[in-house]
């Protein structure tokens, strides 16, 4: 019992010399970059400009979707674009004279 | 830490950096660097490391407006960092079965060498090695975050009760009663390997 008490003993204090050794850690080059980094999107704030960039983006992204959402329902109406193209310029007395001007061509 | 007259006191770099100039911190990355990296290293598996380290600085730099300046920088550093690496194995408890496998046999004939009990250089020698670190770690995967952290800054690196509860924040009886329930606990994941280690011859 004794003897094992000891042995206990050696052991421990054979780790405890371990623990306690003189070790230095070099970090890889760019571990101080990447924890500036870290520390910068942690503290600073965003700016009126990349503000004002993330409204662009989102509403770019809402823009993009509305224009496929009209072009699903436009093909679904089943209307001749020329004839739509041509009313409109007929609307207006303008494009009436843009018509004869065609005509006369 | 004393600093040369043209380096900026931690005072002033503290200021700065509350103040906005987030930049200043990398002085201090600089200067307490080493520091933490000593006591990370001690707790934390090797790979792990700078993970811990960087989660430190992260949270010293989150910390700064509550440095109320009652005692030394370097000391509410290690405070912080400390508490880090405890987190860390809060964290991994789960991982610790993995901790658990069996040992080498390379860490077999290390306490083979040890129980040989040859002099104090060969002992020095015997405790450098990849060996002693995987069967430290068997012997404090055995252990809950807590008891992990008191063994470590208790028994292993030899500071005092007070300065223990001091770094933790925890009372003196917590630490003493777990200082002592730890060190049992250690002393029977030895005396296990030694079993082990008997049956095996």
């Amino acid at each position: 019992m004794k003897s094992r008490e000891k042995d206990i003993f050696k052991v421990e204090e054979a780790l405890i010399r371990f623990h306690r050794r003189p070790e230095t850690y070099e970090a890889r080059p760019f571990w101080a970059k990447k924890l500036m980094a870290r520390v910068r999107a942690e503290k600073m704030p965003l700016d009126d400009f990349s503000r004002a960039g993330g409204i662009v983006w989102r509403l770019a992204s809402v823009t993009c979707l509305l224009a496929v959402f009209l072009a699903f329902y436009a093909s679904g109406l089943n209307v001749e674009t020329q004839y739509q193209v041509v009313e409109l310029i007929f609307d207006e007395p303008s494009g009436l004279d843009l018509a004869h001007l065609f005509a006369s061509l | 830490m004393t600093h040369s007259h043209k380096e900026p006191q931690d005072s002033e770099i503290i200021s700065r950096i509350l103040g906005g100039d987030v930049n200043a911190f990398e002085l201090l990355v600089e200067r307490y660097k080493s520091l933490i990296f000593g006591i990370v290293m001690k707790h934390v598996p090797y790979d792990r490391v700078e993970d811990v380290a960087q989660d430190s600085f992260l949270e010293i730099f989150r910390s700064l407006g509550s440095y109320a300046a009652k005692s030394p920088f370097s000391h509410w550093l290690s405070k912080i960092t400390v508490r880090c690496c405890y987190d860390f194995w809060r964290q991994h408890r789960s991982n610790h079965e993995q901790v658990l496998s069996s040992l080498s046999e390379d860490s077999q004939q290390w306490l083979d060498t040890v129980m040989a009990g040859r002099s104090r250089e060969n002992f020095e020698q015997e405790a450098s090695g990849r060996e002693a670190r995987e069967i430290l770690s068997h012997a404090l995967g055995h252990l809950s975050a807590k008891d992990r952290v008191v063994l470590t800054l208790v028994h292993l690196e030899g500071r005092s009760v007070k300065e223990t509860s001091d770094l933790l924040g925890w009372s003196q009886i917590s630490v003493k009663v777990r200082a002592h329930r730890s060190r049992s606990k250690l002393r029977k994941v030895i005396s296990d390997l030694l079993d082990g280690r008997q049956e095996r011859e």
